[in-house]
């Protein structure tokens, strides 16, 4: 029965739509709905599953939340009282590279980077600034005539005011039209957090569904979007060893060992017994001292 | 000879990586190509938790933890807040970095719903966090035990020390000035009073050069060394700058050039030196790596026309595992080395060929057991050779 509500509901959507209109992206979740606006058409609900075009206005109720998920990866998440016109999607998947931009004139929205913002910046427009996401994620408000944007990870995260433009790779950094201002307090995070997914809730789960608690570790360095990771043990790797070979002290012809650590007497003078003449003047001309 | 070892360690290095490179690649292509064939099934079914989880794991594989976390993201978002998936969510995030996100999400996890080996790794997680967001942090370890050269009756006491204290120098880019000291002690045995020591100390702001949080880092330094060896007092001071530069996942590349003075206590004149130490790091997985490096230098005697030189050449390889039956959240380690080094000149002439392996296994919590062994050749500049395996067993902690 679903499968026909929504095979009705994308045949609604196809025949409200103009021919041109570019599929750019799904609804991924939506609580209860979202409603969206494509260009030149009448507004619809937007439930899970349906396609979002370009130039898309897409609203969330004040008890709305939902997810669009592009198709270059990236993932968009709007609280309740927001909206968002999709106003830039060019992506090649054979290149991997396009472009991703939106316009936020109201509430939260959380950005996660996918391919097209790892070539080139992702650019989320307020009424009073510009956000560029490059490789990253970020969260973006514009409430009370303000924009605060948070940069959560990756690359870097910059706001453009007049020209202006301010740059942050602090994890957890905020920037508003004043700059980089500092970092976002755990209070504030909760209630971005909490607009954004809602009430936390607990229930039965999958442990070790993703095999991420194999392959992280926590005493591992941060890992970049890209999986770059600097190597540590630069520092380390050439400690201590001359001081090992010094316990093996000093050489002697043809030994194994020697050392001054081991042997309260290193260096012997040498006992010589001359049996002929000749001996001396062998040792003399350097066969002996090679 | 040298050349002949030396020969074999380049060898070895480039026949590694031109073997494993290639593989490496190719398997990330049929990867992300398998991820990119789910991707286009949940853009059709966005709801299908089970392709969400495929595409995770796939994620979690090519160490794209951005894509890893958009996708658990979802999975809480559709109503799947499950105890697991929030304590994954939060390892994604302290894995990019995001300690603030990771410590929101470690605190909706209700232990008592996870395995203790989870739970263990849950409190070292949180512990973590709360540290990674202070602007000074302090980061090391100390051990001790005992070595053995050539046989276990010629038995010595060791000390070692690590620590790293990274402080945030503020402001958008979070760069750091970053000091890391490192010490060892190797005690007298009973028929000898002699002690052998050496500690260096580096320290510098480490810089963002391209302004991002990753891509070039550049660290210009002061280094201190005090070592006490051979019955011979050192100590030296260095200028130097080092750079890495993480190129690819798998791939960073490194540079690390210094100059210096150094006195000796049996000397009356200084020495003046300098070393230049490029490499390479290739890292298949997150738990694998090989390192290989080169270094070069030289330096003379002040006041005086004694001149020496250093070539050498290193190979590291480490793997990190779970082992499963200790009580810590910690990876065991594995690390083995191949070296070798030729000095002309100076009282240090000769050459050294020295290969070894660790062990380092964590036995509960941040305390660790570390075995190892290795095999050190000399050839002094009078062509006297001194061989002799070392044998050592430490206990220690990490802080």
């Amino acid at each position: 029965m679903r499968t026909v509500f929504k095979s009705l509901g994308s045949l609604a959507a196809l025949i409200a739509l103009p021919l041109s209109a570019q599929e750019i992206g799904v609804v991924a979740s939506s609580e209860p709905t979202l409603r969206g606006t494509p260009p030149g058409a009448a507004e619809r609900a937007l439930k899970l599953g349906i396609d979002v075009v370009f130039n898309e206005a897409v609203e969330a109720s004040d008890s709305g939340r939902g997810q669009l998920l592009f198709r270059d990866q990236s993932t968009l998440t709007l609280a309740p009282n927001s909206r968002i016109v999709l106003d830039r999607f060019v992506y090649d998947p054979d290149q991997s590279a396009g472009e991703i931009g939106l316009s936020l004139t109201r509430g939260v929205l959380r950005f996660i980077g996918g391919r097209a913002a790892d070539a080139q910046e992702a650019t989320i427009t307020t009424p009073t600034a510009t956000i560029g996401i490059r490789g990253s994620s970020a969260f973006v408000q514009f409430m009370n005539g303000r924009t605060t944007a948070v940069f959560i990870a990756g690359e870097q995260l910059c706001i453009v005011i007049d020209e202006e433009r301010t740059c942050t790779t602090r994890r957890g950094g905020v920037l508003t039209e004043e700059g980089y201002v500092g970092s976002i307090g755990a209070e504030d995070l909760a209630a971005l957090l909490r607009a954004l997914d809602g009430v936390p809730g607990q229930g039965g789960g999958r442990p070790g569904a993703t095999g991420l608690q194999d392959q992280a570790n926590p005493d591992q360095q941060p890992i970049s979007t890209k999986g770059e990771e600097l190597d540590i043990g630069l520092f380390d790797a050439l400690f201590g060893t001359d001081l090992d070979r010094s316990l093996l002290g000093p050489g002697t012809p043809q030994s194994s060992g020697g050392s001054p650590m081991m042997d309260p007497d290193p260096d012997p003078e040498p006992e010589f017994e001359l049996e002929t003449p000749g001996e001396l003047l062998d040792i003399l001309d350097g066969d002996e001292l090679r | 000879m040298w050349l002949c070892r030396l020969s074999r360690v380049a060898a070895a290095t480039l026949a590694f990586s031109l073997s494993v490179g290639p593989v490496s690649a190719q398997s990330n292509e049929l990867l992300s190509a398998e991820r990119d064939s789910i991707f286009l099934q949940m853009l059709d079914d966005p709801a299908n938790t089970d392709l969400m989880i495929s595409y995770a794991r796939l994620s979690v594989q090519l160490r794209d933890y951005e894509a890893v976390v958009s996708t658990l993201e979802r999975l809480v978002d559709q109503g799947a807040a499950t105890p697991a998936l929030r304590y994954e969510l939060g390892i994604a995030y302290f894995a990019l970095g995001s300690y603030e996100l990771a410590e929101f999400h470690f605190n909706q996890v209700d232990p008592a719903s996870l395995s203790a080996a989870q739970r263990v790794a849950l409190d070292d997680y949180q512990r973590r966090t709360g540290r990674a967001q202070r602007s000074g942090r302090i980061t090391g370890s100390i051990s001790g035990g005992a070595v053995a050269v050539g046989s276990l009756d010629d038995i010595y006491p060791v000390g070692d020390a690590r620590l790293l204290w990274s402080y945030d120098m503020g402001g958008a880019t979070q760069n750091t000035w970053d000091t890391d000291l490192r010490g060892r002690l190797i005690g007298a045995d009973s028929s000898d009073d002699k002690t052998q020591s050496a500690l260096r100390l580096r320290t510098g702001p480490s810089i963002k050069a391209e302004g991002t949080a990753y891509g070039i880092r550049l660290r210009p330094y002061v280094e201190l060394n005090a070592t006490d060896r051979d019955e011979v007092e050192r100590f030296s001071g260095a200028l130097g700058a080092e750079a890495i530069n993480p190129i690819s996942e798998a791939w960073s590349v490194f540079a690390d050039v210094q100059v210096g003075f150094e006195d000796r206590s049996n000397r009356t004149n200084g020495l003046t030196f300098g070393e230049l130490r490029l490499g390479a790091t290739y890292r298949p997985t997150r738990d694998t790596g090989i390192r290989a490096s080169a270094r070069m230098g030289g330096g003379f005697e002040d006041g005086s026309n004694d001149e020496f030189s250093l070539v050498g050449a290193r190979l590291d390889l480490f793997q990190r595992f779970d082992p499963g039956i200790t009580a810590s959240s910690r990876d065991a380690e594995l690390s083995a080395f191949i070296q070798a080094d030729i000095r002309e000149g100076g009282e240090d002439e000769g050459e050294q060929f020295s290969l070894g392996a660790q062990a380092k296994v964590f036995v509960y919590r941040e305390f660790f057991i570390a075995a190892d062994a290795q095999f050190i050749t000399f050839t002094d500049g009078n062509n006297e050779e001194a061989s002799d395996p070392i044998y050592g067993l430490r206990a220690g902690m990490e802080f």
